[in-house]
């Protein structure tokens, strides 16, 4: 019994230290490749004047469609931001998707809306439309409400994309705070292209918990105080700057924000719009509309940003991190198997060879490896055949790539936007980057092995039942957490 | 008895801590056993002469000499280093020189930090200094000289630039010029002239930009070059550049270009056009471009324009075989208000319907043979038919006279067509007075339900 297990330590450990360099040598690419990116990015874009599309006659429509559930608490001051947004021609669609709360009232009274008798196209199914709203007031011309029966976040976009008539659409959560320039930046790939179709454009999402915030704008950055959306800061700094920045270079993104994104509404329609059945549905409309393109044998793109343009508040607790964990966990699982015909398929060129297996390993297969290897050692352990050695010196080197790995983000981060401002911030960034293999990621690896388990049982708490909203459960979370807001968004970790 | 999670999690953490206790010694031997490659059974004792003997299996021992146990440190690390295994190799020189990296990029960090603070702050000073010594210039008219501090660096000088060109940015005539004279009295163009012939392109392209503002005609041979790169940065800066520095033929690299026109690159030319008030008398010459996109600039330009001379040219070009360029001469032609093309918008508006039914019926029969698997038959061919139709309407909906009200009918009717285009020719005709309001009791008469709600709704809101 007992060769048998040297034997199979053997080749346990000799595969861990082949699959553990694979993984380190993808990274330092992925992490290489990011910065030549952003290099180009910041070089290229340094002395670009963005008002030029301000008031120009040739720029293109965008409508920004935020849906709200249950935002009673902050949807005027909400509005009030989107409204601000720097372009001239734009719409926001607010989409009420059936709040409890008193969110319509307030609207209505702080925007002096009347229903209006409007005909328009149904073309992705919804649940039904109560009545669409517009302002007696000329200041609010570009204000668009609706009011539908509750069918959650993917359903109220549907509704906000069937009403847009402009010709891109940016998707927007209700609750996250944009920079005033965030649509002149995001729209400009969108115009520079000409061999490709820019398809859509996400924007790096940046963590807003003890920033301070006036009126809907950030009006001081500060790294959060509790050490949950610290690390999480780090976790966003890593996957936003080191990994979508190489992704969207290699033309393998596969996954745009729901908190900030920007989409082709034309392509949106064609691929049937969000779908509603999913809890992950943000990834799967960007795998679907790229795997929609390739079959069209259209070239496309699927651009990154990575100016920090979108704020939002990140759970500040282990148990609302959890449940947004084991959700990515599951909205990834769908994603991925739903459209398994691009795994390794040459047909779909770098979606199929780069992008769709790499999410497979690295995102939803690399946790449950992680999680095998864990049980793997304590079975050897208890057998009292562990080599030690070999166990600590491996340990080592993956702690210590995992720590310079961040330390690395954090100085991307020092170099190119610097958003960090204070010295005691930067220092308090390295220290916890030291503490999050040990203190944090243990955490990230239990929700996402909980959320592979509540995918096989077929758990779905997004749910028709449960899809009263598509962040209720959060926020009555939030009271536990001092009214910590949930972000709906989904920032994959590189 | 159940066990609850926590207490089986404490049991397994019981049971390591026992075994890493109890084989304490078996660790050193493991230790070992990953340097000599073979499997130690039992460490046996120090025999004498403080040699280690261990067993191997049954037939073999191993020694290890105490003279290797009383090495020092480094002696040590080097002999576990090189009697090591190859995977163990591997795995200490990554360690190591994670630790060195690491250690490096803390100081790096730190240091960048503190140099980036006393950077920006400097700068901070310099730009406050510089901006009150430029209102001082420019504003107050006692102050006759001013000595502008630490612009003999390079780095200063660039400062001193860019909020020079800020200023200049948001000023007109005489004040604006008084700005560019110091700019050359200072010999600031010399800088930006260096930037211009700068092999890097982020720095060329910025001294493409400052030349263009300050109007630094000396590199105009040099920047027209480069209206036709292949990097598409310096293109559109050197495409803005030549617009506000050529004299006679500010468009004149379109003849030239042979990269497609980005609609990025319209904008910019387009706003250089207006900001600067550079007048182009036609656009004429560009309609007959090989390439399809300065065709399409050039009647995006028409409609902006409005350069009513050459409608008659834009009607030939709406039955090109470009879809981008029907489009565009479709819109080129809605600003000009003139009924005297209404036959041809309606002609295309036919061709349209038809192609959009052949790309329909390509669609149909995709659908038969539609491979298992695939998301969708349907192409992305449709889409500028739909839009040029929409197009067409909507240029009709300021000249549209009552002749026009069957046509509108006839596209209400159509059941195919989106409720947008549908609704949007009802309008036309509740617009036509007593006539229209006849045609639609007279349509709603033998409406489906879709058209009569759409009817009604148009009734309601005429104006909407």
């Amino acid at each position: 019994m007992i060769e048998f297990f040297r034997t199979l330590q053997f080749i346990i450990e000799n595969g861990i230290i082949v699959i553990t360099l694979f993984i380190f040598g993808s990274y330092v690419a992925l992490a290489v490749f990011s910065a030549l990116s952003m290099l180009q990015y910041i070089r290229k874009n340094s002395y670009i004047d963005y008002k030029v599309l301000l008031s120009s006659p040739l720029a293109p429509s965008i409508s920004v469609i935020a849906p709200a559930y249950n935002e009673g608490k902050t949807i005027i001051d909400n509005i009030r931001s989107l409204m601000s947004l720097h372009y001239n021609d734009f719409e926001v669609i607010i989409v009420n998707d059936g709040s409890k709360d008193d969110t319509m009232e307030k609207v209505i009274k702080a925007y002096d809306l009347e229903p209006m008798n409007f005909i328009y196209e149904q073309k992705v199914a919804t649940e039904p439309i109560r009545a669409i709203y517009k302002s007696r007031n000329k200041a609010f011309k570009k204000l668009v409400v609706i009011d539908k029966e509750n069918g959650g976040k993917a359903d109220a976009l549907n509704a906000g994309i069937n009403f847009s008539q402009m010709e891109y659409i940016s998707v927007v959560d209700v609750d996250s705070v944009l920079v005033e320039d965030a649509l002149l930046i995001m729209s400009k790939p969108f115009l520079e292209e000409t061999k490709r179709k820019i398809i859509a454009s996400g924007g790096v999402i940046r963590i807003a918990n003890s920033c301070k915030i006036e009126e809907g704008r950030i009006t001081e950055v500060k790294l959060p105080k509790k050490f949950v959306p610290r690390v999480q800061v780090l976790e966003y700094t890593r996957s936003f700057l080191m990994g979508r920045m190489a992704w969207s270079k290699l033309n393998g993104l596969l996954l745009v924000s729901g908190a900030f994104g920007m989409f082709n509404r034309e392509i949106v329609l064609k691929v049937g719009g969000y779908n509603t059945n999913l809890v992950g549905e943000d990834m799967e409309l960007i795998v679907r509309m790229r795997r929609y393109m390739s079959e069209q044998k259209e070239k496309y793109r699927v651009i990154y940003i990575p100016d920090p343009l979108c704020w939002t508040e990140v759970p500040a607790s282990l148990k609302v991190l959890g449940r947004q964990r084991d959700r990515w966990t599951r909205g990834n699982m769908e994603s991925l198997f739903m459209h398994f015909k691009l795994f390794f398929n040459p047909k779909y060129k770098t979606l199929g060879l780069l992008g769709h297996p790499y999410w497979f390993f690295f995102e939803w297969f690399a946790p449950i490896m992680e999680f095998i290897g864990i049980i793997y050692f304590i079975i050897i352990a208890i057998l009292g055949i562990p080599n030690w050695p070999f166990f600590f010196l491996l340990l080592g080197v993956i702690y210590f790539f995992a720590v310079t790995l961040s330390h690395w983000a954090i100085l991307f981060e020092e170099l190119s936007f610097h958003r960090y401002t204070r010295k005691r911030e930067v220092v308090t960034m390295l220290f916890t980057a030291m503490l999050e293999p040990i203190f944090y990621h243990p955490f990230i690896l239990m929700f996402s092995i909980r959320g592979n388990f509540k995918y096989f049982i077929g758990e779905k708490t997004w749910g028709s039942m449960d899809r009263v909203g598509f962040s209720e459960e959060e926020k009555e979370e939030d009271d536990d957490e001092n009214n910590e807001q949930i972000i709906t968004e989904r920032g994959q970790v590189a | 008895m159940i066990l609850s999670g926590k207490k089986i999690f404490f049991a397994i953490l019981t049971t390591l801590l026992i075994q890493m206790t109890f084989n304490v010694k078996m660790s050193s031997a493991e230790a070992l056993s990953v340097i000599s490659e073979k499997p130690v059974m039992q460490l046996i004792s120090a025999g004498a002469g403080n040699t280690l003997f261990l067993l191997i299996n049954e037939s073999e021992t191993l020694a290890v000499s105490g003279h290797e146990v009383s090495q020092s440190v480094w002696q040590r690390i080097r002999t576990i280093y090189l009697e090591s295994p190859l995977k163990v190799k591997v795995l200490l020189v990554i360690l190591v020189y994670l630790l060195i990296s690491l250690f490096v990029l803390f100081l790096v960090i730190i240091i960048n930090r503190q140099i980036k603070t006393i950077r920006r702050k400097r700068e901070r000073i310099l730009k406050q200094e510089y901006q009150e010594q430029l209102a001082d210039f420019l504003f107050n008219d006692e102050v006759e000289t001013i000595e502008f501090r630490g612009i003999n660096t390079r780095k200063n000088r660039q400062i001193f630039i860019d909020e020079l060109r800020f200023l200049h940015s948001n000023l007109y005539g005489e004040t604006a010029s008084k700005l560019r004279d110091l700019y050359f009295n200072l010999e600031l163009h010399n800088d930006s002239l260096r930037k211009v012939y700068h092999k890097r392109w982020h720095t060329k392209s910025k001294g493409f930009q400052e030349v263009a503002q300050m109007d630094v005609k000396d590199a105009n041979d040099y920047i027209a070059g480069f209206a036709n790169s292949k990097n598409s940065i310096i293109r559109v800066e050197a495409q803005v550049a030549m617009v506000k520095l050529s004299d006679e033929e500010p468009l004149a690299f379109l003849n030239e270009l042979t990269w497609e026109l980005s609609d990025w690159e319209m904008i910019n030319i387009y706003d250089t056009l207006i900001y600067h008030q550079i007048n182009i008398d036609s656009f004429e010459a560009w309609l007959d471009s090989e390439n399809y996109s300065v065709v399409v600039f050039a009647l995006r330009m028409i409609m902006l324009f409005k350069h009513v001379q050459t409608i008659p040219r834009v009607k030939q070009l709406l039955f090109h075989e470009q879809p981008e360029i029907r489009l565009a001469a479709t819109k080129a032609l809605k600003p000009m208000d003139s009924a005297e093309y209404i036959p041809e918008l309606k002609q295309l508006y036919r061709d349209e319907s038809y192609r959009l039914q052949e790309i329909l019926r390509e669609f149909e029969e995709n659908e038969k043979d539609k491979k298992p698997g695939l998301i969708e038959a349907r192409s992305l061919e449709d889409i500028l038919p739909r839009e040029i139709r929409y197009e067409i309407i909507e240029s009709l909906t300021t000249i549209a006279s009552a002749d026009e009200i069957p046509f509108m009918a006839e596209v209400a009717r159509d059941s195919h067509n989106s409720v947008k285009i549908r609704m949007l020719a009802l309008h036309i005709i509740a617009s036509l007075g007593q006539e229209g309001n006849h045609k639609l009791d007279e349509l709603s008469e033998d409406a489906d339900t879709t058209l009569n709600n759409m009817i009604i709704n148009v009734k309601q809101n005429p104006e909407s």
